[in-house]
């Protein structure tokens, strides 16, 4: 800042220099200018000397007047005069004036010329009068040569003083303007040097400028960054506590969460910490073991707690120290365990116990007393009959593979002994199931006293019952139990107030002797079984090689049955149903032969119940279905195919849709189809039975109740479903002659179908007789040999041609 | 910018010329008086077998024009009246680039003629209103305006400024 002040002092100084300098340089221009012009003025040396010379012309002139004939007249005289007159006018005013009055001699020369020269003129003006004149002017004249040359000299001298005084004051002048320009010049160069010397100090302080700039620039970016720094740290801060607001949130939720979890789980939690100091324990914990939550606060001591919990299960001191052994030996364990555990007021909890990795504990505790107690409910149900508490077929396999291994070992035989009821069904079906149930308990009690303890009895459904004879060593001791066994039930039952009489039959096989696996010898008994009833019931027989021969031959017949169809051995005879008002032909029966291949024909007798036992008779009814709808399409219109259902066909679930898939694959009207059922039918399940048959109805076909008087022959069956016909089984129809029972049956028959609206057939009207009797009674129809025995498909047209006098439309196939 | 002097040397210079140029076809008329000029050399116009020569009144027909200035000769400004020397040249027909101005006593000296239509000179008749003597730098006087310009205030055109001129040679 000083310096600065310096450099403007100076600049300010120089300034006012250059300013003197400018003025005064003008000035002594000025005044060179008036020296110059000094030197330049007029030469008075030149006038003298020329005031000389016209002076000597005059003289000369004058003188030449003198010379006659020169030519010179006066006139010319005095021209010359009028030009030493205008000189001397010259001489004495103007400049020269100023050197002629410096000097008294040069002042008495011009005065004596003036004087000459005015002395001259009158001398002139009378120089043609007076010649003389030329003489007197050549002396007044000659002597001012002189003086005039005396004065050109020093008007000389006095002109070169004069130059030389011009000269000096140039050269001051030029000395003094010389000096003032090296100030000038050395000002300037001052200046510049001021300049130069400023110029650093700008450029320095400019530098230091840039510097402080670029420091502020620098600055600037640091505080910028800083201030990113600042933000972007700002901005992770905000994030890291967005983050922990979020997990303080997350925290609360789980915390929460974990609180519902710990209170809605339904198991007791106990967490225990190394320090053997309850972390956490839920409600449910508390709830368990009597617990309040006052007394079970986190940091209880483990030792505390369990023995507030003897107090709380009111174990006893014994059991309470028990309890902390067993507690510190889990805990010592260290490793995961689950386990039961009663507790003396006959809770069980199941218990898991998991050890954490910081030497803690968690265990949960289920209260699981009412599922062990369900689940040996379930375990007894599984192996228990409902009805009588006994044993079921399962579990008393199971104890024959025990007997089994038992006697494998030699330690003792045993036997398996199977049983049922015979008549049983007719009690159920006449007394109700009640009666029976309460009958199949008697019959339980009875079988259990009959043997011995560590035999064991069970019920296999139904009214199949099986013994297990255990410890045997002497097969006589069956018989004797056999026998009794047969003894005791037959025993009337007082049941419910009514006397009920049934008998058994058993079938007895022994251990090894008639199979070595549970399932052989449980086989083997119900096959003597079977013989028993075979051997007509109320009986006991043992296992013979001979029933099993005749199980294989009944074997063959259901394996052959199954190839019966693909083989094409099946095949449907028609026995004609007339009708006795016009003895016309009203429909067939179709009934089913099997042509075997190697046995011949055999009797459906024999194998449909076998069909019915093995299932087959679903696909065999299905191809009956079949093909008798395909068959009567060939007959007359009005000429009706019957066909019979059994009792296990409706079992089947699919019966309606087969039987309406029948009528559409053939385009049978299913108004001329009609299904025989018999009672078996209806007595299984007559609910169900019903039920399909309405459905079967609704399709549009017609039911007919076959067989009717061979089973139970109840009318509520009649009143069950509005059956379109009623066929009155051929075990009346055969006795009529005989038997007024069977007369009576009948007619009240007959007379029930024509009250009902229903159609009714005489089976099995074998002669004239017959026929008439059964016309007598209002029978709508009958069935017979009398009038025809069932004929092959070919032989239809012919039967058809001789009662109803039409042709079948084809009998092919 | 001109000065009111310069104007009027401006009118007084064409009024010169108008009434000049019908003299200056060649037809220049004998003088009938005392002959004041004679001027010879190279010039177009003659009335005196190779000379132009002029009496007072046929100088003055050529225009006249004054000049006040200061002179070295007298004190104080002084009023000049004469005719232009570039309408002399005209009058002559001038053909040379130099003037030699010889005085009666025998003084000469040597003019560009350029200098006529740079500085404007005069040949004065008249000194503060009256004719020039020959006592007195009559009868013809080359008068510069020195103080129009510093430049003409030097020996240079003092030494030009030629008096008791009678004879112009153009050269």
């Amino acid at each position: 800042m000083k310096l600065l002040r310096v450099f403007q002092f100076l600049a300010v100084a120089l300034m006012a220099f250059f300013l003197f300098a400018a003025v005064y340089t003008s000035s002594l221009i000025g005044e060179r200018q008036q020296t110059i012009q000094k030197s330049a003025r007029y030469n008075i040396a030149w006038l003298a000397a020329q005031a000389s010379v016209e002076v000597a012309r005059l003289v000369q002139v004058v003188n030449a007047f003198g010379v006659p004939k020169s030519g010179v007249d006066q006139e010319e005289v005095q021209l010359r005069l009028d030009i030493v007159q205008s000189r001397m006018k010259l001489i004495k005013g103007g400049e020269f004036n100023d050197f002629v009055s410096q000097d008294r001699e040069r002042q008495e020369i011009v005065e004596e010329l003036t004087q000459t020269i005015e002395a001259a003129q009158p001398l002139i003006d009378a120089l043609d009068k007076q010649p003389e004149n030329v003489l007197r002017l050549m002396r007044m004249l000659t002597p001012l040569d002189k003086r005039l040359s005396r004065l050109a000299a020093a008007a000389n001298v006095f002109g070169g003083d004069r130059v030389d005084e011009d000269q000096h004051a140039l050269l001051r002048l030029h000395w003094t303007f010389s000096i003032l320009m090296l100030g000038i010049i050395a000002c300037g160069m001052a200046l510049m040097a001021m300049m130069f010397w400023n110029f650093k100090v700008l450029k320095r302080t400019n530098g230091e400028l840039k510097e402080l700039a670029a420091n502020l620039e620098a600055t600037k970016i640091d505080l910028e960054t800083a201030n990113q720094g600042t933000q972007t740290a700002n901005a992770e801060l905000n994030l890291h506590n967005q983050i922990l607001k979020l997990r303080d949130a997350e925290l609360r939720t789980q915390n929460l969460r974990f609180d519902a979890a710990l209170n809605n789980m339904s198991h007791g939690l106990c967490m225990v910490g190394a320090d053997s100091k309850l972390i956490v324990c839920n409600q449910q914990f508390r709830e368990l073991f009597y617990l309040d939550a006052e007394t079970v606060r986190p940091g209880t001591a483990l030792n505390a707690l369990l023995v507030r919990i003897g107090i709380a299960l009111k174990l006893g001191d014994e059991a309470t120290l028990e309890l902390l052994r067993e507690q510190e030996a889990l805990v010592s364990n260290r490793s995961a365990s689950s386990f039961t555990r009663e507790y003396a007021d006959g809770r069980i909890f199941a218990i898991y116990h998991q050890p954490m990795v910081d030497g803690g504990w968690v265990a949960t505790y289920e209260d699981i007393t009412e599922r062990k107690r369900t689940e040996e409910q379930i375990a007894h149900m599984a192996h228990h009959d409902a009805l009588t508490g006994l044993p079921n077929r399962a579990f008393f396999l199971k104890h024959l593979e025990d007997a089994l291994t038992k006697a494998r070992r030699g330690d003792a035989g045993c036997a398996v002994l199977c049983l049922d009821l015979d008549r049983f069904k007719a009690v159920n079906d006449t007394l109700g199931h009640p009666v029976g149930d309460l009958l199949l308990k008697a019959v339980s009690a009875r079988l259990k006293a009959a043997v011995d303890k560590g035999d064991v009895v069970a019920r296999f459904g139904g009214d199949e019952f099986a013994i297990l004879k255990n410890d045997l060593s002497d097969p006589t001791v069956l018989h004797v139990l056999g026998a009794r066994l047969v003894k005791d039930i037959s025993t009337p039952f007082q049941l419910d107030g009514n006397e009920v009489s049934v008998g058994t039959s058993v079938g007895i096989a022994i251990g090894f002797q008639d199979g070595a696996s549970s399932e052989q010898l449980l086989k083997n008994a119900d096959l003597a079984l079977y013989h028993s009833k075979e051997e007509g019931r109320g009986a006991y027989h043992f296992f013979e090689a001979r029933m099993d021969a005749k199980l294989q031959a009944r074997r063959l017949v259901e394996v052959d049955l199954k190839r019966a169809i693909p083989n094409n051995e099946l095949e449907l005879h028609f026995q004609p149903l007339v009708t006795l008002s016009n003895t016309r032909i009203s429909g067939f029966e179709a009934l089913i032969r099997w042509r075997h291949s190697e046995r011949g024909m055999i009797s459906p007798g024999e194998f449909i119940p076998i069909a019915e036992e093995v299932g087959l008779i679903v696909p065999i009814g299905e191809w009956v279905l079949r093909r008798a709808c395909a068959e009567a399409l060939n007959w007359p219109q009005g000429i009706k195919i019957a066909v019979n259902l059994s009792a296990v066909q409706f079992r089947d679930r699919n019966l309606v849709g087969t039987v309406r898939s029948a009528l559409e694959q053939t385009g049978l009207e299913p108004g001329r189809l009609e299904l025989e059922i018999t009672e078996t039918a209806l007595v299984q399940d007559m609910d169900f039975t019903v039920e399909v048959l309405h459905q079967l109805r609704a399709l549009g076909v017609r039911i007919s109740l076959d067989d009717f008087g061979t089973g139970y022959s109840s009318l509520s069956y009649l009143r069950s479903f509005p059956f379109d016909k009623i066929k009155i089984d051929q075990s009346f129809v055969r006795e009529l002659g005989n038997r007024p029972d069977c007369l009576a049956i009948v007619r009240s028959v007959a007379s029930l179908g024509h009250m009902l609206g229903m159609t009714t057939t005489a089976e099995g009207v074998e002669t004239e007789e017959v026929l008439n009797m059964i016309r007598e009674m209002g029978c709508s129809e009958v069935q017979g040999y009398f009038y025809s025995r069932p004929v092959r498909r070919d032989d239809l047209g012919a039967l058809i041609q001789k009662f109803n006098g039409t042709v079948p439309a084809t009998t092919a196939a | 910018m001109l000065s009111r002097r310069d104007f009027g040397l401006v009118l007084a210079a064409a009024g010169g010329m108008g009434l000049s140029l019908p003299a200056s076809a060649g037809d220049l008329k004998a003088p009938q008086e005392k002959i004041v000029l004679t001027v010879n050399g190279k010039i177009g116009v003659t009335n005196v077998d190779d000379t132009a020569q002029f009496d007072r009144g046929m100088l003055e027909k050529l225009g006249m024009t004054t000049i006040e200035t200061t002179t070295p000769w007298y004190s104080g400004t002084m009023k000049f009246e004469g005719i232009p020397m570039e309408s002399l040249m005209k009058a002559i027909g001038a053909k040379g680039d130099r003037l030699v101005a010889v005085a009666l006593n025998d003084y000469s000296t040597e003019i560009p003629i350029e200098d006529f239509a740079k500085y404007k000179p005069i040949l004065a008749l008249k000194r503060n209103g009256e004719y020039m003597p020959v006592k007195d730098k009559g009868p013809l006087f080359i008068v510069y305006p020195y103080d129009s310009d510093p430049e003409l205030k030097s020996q240079k055109f003092y030494s030009r400024s030629a008096w008791q001129v009678a004879r112009l040679t153009v050269k």
